[in-house]
This record gives structure tokens, C-alpha cells and sequence, in this order.
């Protein structure tokens, strides 16, 4: 199954990467947030329609990937993919009470970020089959 | 019929001094003895108040411990027990004029008349001045020890809660000279709420200990105006003959060290801040570059270009991918090669090999400086085996310690058809990472297998 994804992450450069990736890979970019705001904005905008948000920690404007990632979470049942480079074990803790679908340390190659993406929607196919 | 006996001149008769006081600390009368020792007639101090009787000395404070006397006489009138004193200094006035230098360890013992109350109070004063004086010396040894080791001297009597100190105590707790009082309540009074729950334990505590039994007690005073001191005090528990608990001890002001140290340990952690916040930085950098070649290289139409940007895109990554598993051991950088590996070796071969790819690491750690090159002729050898675009391909890199501490690493790719041909640079690369880490490097291609044998010498 092909997911509707959206980019969370404030580095431009590093956001285009990430769309290409998950492009090629015949997924769904719904949009780029580089802050909470946006991110809430985006979701918002989209109904809340999205299997999965890939989550930078540091995000612009001083907001927080993990704040972001709850409210996500909270308001929409949004699951976050972690990438950034800046996951130390305290951070990981206080980011699993979100249930996130995984962490990912930068530098990211394709191969990381496209097998939890596999996982995910192997996961909603099965649970599509179930229903 | 026997005459009732004369109390008043047996009283003045008794070989030893005594001072008899009645329930309002007045004197009601003392034995020739007493007199005697105190340069006193019965005149002058019968009928007043002991404290009035033996007053202060205005001219130097605190030779006459008034204090902790009047606490002992009260202490007796409330419990109705006899009430040993550790020693004191009480200066008698002499007749001509001035004060002698007087120590004692008064003993105060209740009279009871018949409904149990107190009617008199004797006091065995026990002049200890002679051996007091005679460990003068021993005490100015001590005292200059003391004074060269800021360090403040104290006694401390839980019964009474008599706290017998130097001066520099009063001023630690930010008490004026005679402020304070004889006790020790103004003093709990200044402790830091949170410290005083724990003082009153280990108060407790070393009070059912046997004599010399040493304790320490950190502490935190805070001053009226909200300023805080630390302290921290020694003691020995130190019975009186009677077995009552005594303690004496030394306290310091260790404010300065503290505040450094909070300095020291703030100073620290914004260091750690900074480099961690300086390694989030380079990551980001570091992702950034391949990020930026990415992009670009997806937009490649030739795919001569394209796989040189690959290629090219691959080293760098060989090379970054180092700084994820970086951790600090120590003072030193440090990479768990164990992870590394096994993250670095999948991310070659891609998810299309994954399962034919097996990563055989021993627990190791290997500075940067070893390990960057290591990365990178795995990547050169893993690249130009899946140039080759075999699909039987088998991989296996493995690396572990030998008896001599150096390090094996080898690479093998069975099962394919055609061998494997490092390029020009490829070559030149290998060569010049053995080079750096001192190491030997081989490598061999026997029918369908290709093996690479990479010896590292045991870290200087």
C-alpha cells in the first residue's frame, strides 16, 4: 500500500531530498511544514488525512518536532517517523509516549526511511485485508 | 530528748563547696568551703539571684558562661533531675577589683520537699580551672590548628540543648555577639528547612551511638536577609561521667568550594550542551551535503554521469555515516563498530540485497580516525561488486579482534559469475586508507569467490 506522507522538516534542502525520496518510491508528499504551526495547518488542510509524519526534532521558529508529533497524534491519530539528528536516548523516551513509528539518526540513507515506510504499510494492508 | 540539729552551721561546715539555691535561683546559703573558693562572704550573696550574685564581666565577653548555667538550673527545675555540666568558664570577681580566671563543672542536684516539687537546688560547683590551665598549651596548639583551618569549634548537649561555641559560629549563622543565646534553637532556626529534617535524624541517630562514634553533617544555613552559607561539621559523640550525651565537633565554612562547584559542574554541563548542540550541527551539515547530491543526482539523465554521482554519492556517505555512531568514551571519540557496520553494510547493498547481506561484528570500538578508512574500503569493494549487477550474489563482512589486539576485517562476495574489479581509483582509495591506518591489505579471486583480507594493527 502507497502512503499519503507529510514532510516535517525545516532544513529546505533536506525536505526536497525527502520528497524525492519518498516520490520515486510512489508514495504521496501531502506537503512541507517547517514548524508546529504549519504542521497543524497542513494536517488541518487535509483532513487529518495522512498515514504518516516524518518528524524532525528541531523544527523552525523555536517549535518542537515532539510537541508537534503529540498534537498530530492526539487530533488526528497522525503516526510519526523520527529523523533527525538529535535523538539521544532522553530524547527518544520523552518522544515514545506519542507511539511513533520509529527513529531515524541523520545522516539518513534511503534504505532507512523507505524500510519503515514498508513496515507501516504492510501493517495498514494487513489491517485493510482484516476489515 | 535529743536537740534538733543545727542544718545552718552543718551546711556552713560540709569539707566541700557547696551553694544552696531555692526555687527562684536565689541563694539561700553556702557552705565556708564555697566561700572560700569564690572570694565571698555570706552577706554579699545571700539573698540575690546566682546571676546577680556572680555577675558578667563587662570588659571581656563570654568569660563567664551565664548561659548555659542559667539553662542547666532551669533544666533541673522542670525535670527534676540532678544536671551534670560539661565545663565552663565563669569568672569570679576579685576583691580588690577585676575577675579570676575560673573553670568549672558544676553539678546541679534538685531537693524535693513532699509533694515532689523542687525547694532547693545544690550546686557542687568543681573547680577544674588547675587542669584546665595545665593543658593551656595543648589548647593554644589547638586553637592556632583551628584558626589556620577556619575551622569554628562547637559542644552541643541534646538534653538541654545547651551549645557551648566559638564566636565564629554566631557569625556564620549571622548572629550578633551575645545574640544568639546559650541554646541551640536559634541556630535550628537558620538551618535550611530541608537540611534541618535530616540534621534532627542523624541527630537522633548518633545519640544512641557508643563514645568517639564520628558523624558528619552537611548543612545549609540561610541568613535573614536569604542569603545562603553551607557548612559542613564534624563530631565525636562524647558521654559526660554521668553517660549523658555530649557532642563536640568542628564546623567550617565551605560556601566558596561549594559555589565553585556549582560553577564548575554549570560551566560543564553548557560545555556538553554545546557539544552536543556542535554534533547536531555537523550531522545536519553532513546530511545536508548528500541530501544536496542527491538531488542533483536524480535529475541525471546519462547514466554514465548519474553512476559516477552515485558512486560519489556512496563514498560520502561511507564517510558520514560515521558520525551517527559517534559517542564519547571518556575524553576520547569513539565509534561502536558493531552497529555501524551493520547499518553501513545494508545501506550499500540497499534493500534489494538486505537478505543476502550477513554482518558478522565483534564488539568493537575504533576512534574516527580508524574507522572512517575502514568504511571506506568496504564501500569501495561493496560498490564494485554490485556494479557487476549479479543476483546470486552472496555478502559477508566481518571483522574481529585478535589475540594481539590488532584487528581482522574481511569481505567476501561468493556466488556471482563474473569477478569483481576494483577501478583505478577504487585501488588508489584502498591503498591509501591502509596506508593511514597502518594496516595490510589483500585480496583474491578464487572461481566464484572474491576475498579481501584487511589487518589492522593494534591501536597506538
Amino acid at each position: 500500500m502507497l502512503l499519503r506522507v507529510m514532510i516535517v522538516e525545516d532544513e529546505m534542502l533536506l525536505a526536497m531530498d525527502l520528497e524525492d525520496m519518498l516520490r520515486d518510491a510512489g508514495h504521496t508528499v501531502v506537503g512541507q511544514a517547517s514548524d508546529m504551526h504549519q504542521a497543524i495547518s497542513l494536517a488541518e488542510k487535509v483532513q487529518g488525512k495522512v498515514d504518516v509524519a516524518i518528524m524532525d526534532v528541531n523544527l523552525a521558529r523555536g517549535s518542537n518536532g515532539i510537541v508537534t508529533a503529540g498534537e498530530l497524534r492526539q487530533r488526528w491519530n497522525i503516526p510519526s517517523l523520527f529523523v533527525s539528528g538529535n535523538l539521544d536516548e532522553a530524547t527518544r523516551e520523552v518522544a515514545r509516549q506519542w507511539n511513533p513509528i520509529g527513529f531515524v539518526g541523520k545522516p539518513y540513507s534511503e534504505r532507512e526511511v523507505l524500510t519503515w515506510l514498508k513496515i507501516v504499510s504492510s501493517q495498514r494492508s494487513g489491517a485493510e485485508v482484516k476489515d | 530528748m535529743t536537740a534538733v540539729p543545727n542544718f545552718a552551721a552543718i551546711l556552713s561546715g560540709m569539707p566541700q563547696p557547696y551553694l544552696v539555691l531555692d526555687g527562684n535561683l536565689a541563694i539561700v546559703g553556702a557552705s565556708d568551703s564555697y566561700l572560700a573558693l569564690t572570694s565571698r562572704t555570706r552577706e554579699d550573696i545571700v539573698g540575690r539571684h546566682i546571676l546577680e550574685a556572680f555577675p558578667e564581666n563587662p570588659d571581656a565577653p563570654g568569660t563567664v558562661e551565664q548561659g548555659p548555667l542559667e539553662v542547666s538550673l532551669k533544666h533541673v527545675l522542670q525535670t527534676r533531675k540532678a544536671h551534670e555540666m560539661a565545663v565552663i568558664q565563669y569568672d569570679i570577681p576579685r576583691l580588690g577589683g577585676g575577675f579570676s580566671q575560673k573553670f568549672w563543672m558544676p553539678i546541679h542536684t534538685p531537693v524535693l520537699d513532699d509533694t515532689g516539687a523542687v525547694s532547693f537546688i545544690i550546686q557542687n560547683p568543681m573547680d577544674v580551672t588547675e587542669s584546665v590551665l595545665r593543658n593551656r598549651e595543648a589548647d593554644a596548639r589547638l586553637r592556632v590548628a583551628l584558626h589556620a583551618a577556619d575551622l569554628a569549634t562547637w559542644e552541643y548537649e541534646p538534653e538541654t540543648d545547651i551549645w557551648r561555641r566559638s564566636q565564629i559560629v554566631d557569625q556564620m549563622f549571622g548572629f550578633a555577639v551575645g545574640e544568639a543565646g546559650p541554646v541551640a534553637a536559634p541556630f535550628f532556626a537558620r538551618m535550611h528547612p530541608d537540611d534541618l529534617v535530616q540534621i534532627r535524624a542523624n541527630l537522633a541517630a548518633v545519640a544512641g551511638s557508643p563514645d568517639q562514634t564520628a558523624f558528619v553533617f552537611d548543612y545549609r544555613i540561610v541568613l535573614p536577609d536569604g542569603a545562603v552559607r553551607h557548612i559542613a561539621s564534624r563530631g565525636e559523640i562524647l558521654r559526660t561521667a554521668g553517660g549523658k550525651v555530649r557532642m563536640i565537633g568542628v564546623l567550617m565554612d565551605v560556601t566558596p568550594d561549594r559555589v565553585r562547584q556549582a560553577e564548575l559542574e554549570e560551566a560543564l554541563k553548557a560545555q556538553e550542551r554545546l557539544l552536543a548542540e556542535l554534533n547536531h550541527r555537523v550531522k545536519n551539515s553532513l546530511q545536508l551535503v548528500v541530501s544536496t547530491l542527491r538531488l542533483q543526482a536524480r535529475r541525471l539523465h546519462f547514466p554514465v554521469t548519474a553512476a559516477a554521482f552515485d558512486e560519489a554519492i556512496s563514498r560520502v556517505r561511507a564517510i558520514i555515516s560515521v558520525h551517527e555512531r559517534l559517542y564519547r568514551a571518556g575524553n576520547a571519540l569513539s565509534v561502536d563498530m558493531a552497529t555501524h557496520l551493520h547499518k553501513l553494510c545494508l545501506d550499500i547493498v540497499g534493500a534489494d540485497h538486505e537478505g543476502r547481506m550477513i554482518v558478522d561484528a565483534e564488539e568493537v570500538e575504533l576512534t574516527p580516525e580508524r574507522a572512517i578508512p575502514v568504511s571506506v574500503i568496504i564501500n569501495e569493494i561493496l560498490t564494485a561488486a554490485l556494479s557487476r549487477a549479479e543476483t546470486l550474489d552472496e555478502y559477508e563482512v566481518q571483522i574481529m579482534r585478535r589475540g594481539d589486539n590488532g584487528l581482522d576485517l574481511s569481505i567476501t562476495v561468493s556466488g556471482g559469475k563474473k569477478p569483481i574489479v576494483l577501478t583505478d581509483l577504487s585501488r588508489r582509495l584502498i591503498g591509501s586508507m591502509v596506508a593511514q591506518v597502518g594496516g595490510e591489505f589483500d585480496d583474491s579471486q578464487h572461481d566464484d569467490r572474491y576475498r579481501a583480507v584487511l589487518t589492522l594493527p593494534r591501536e597506538a
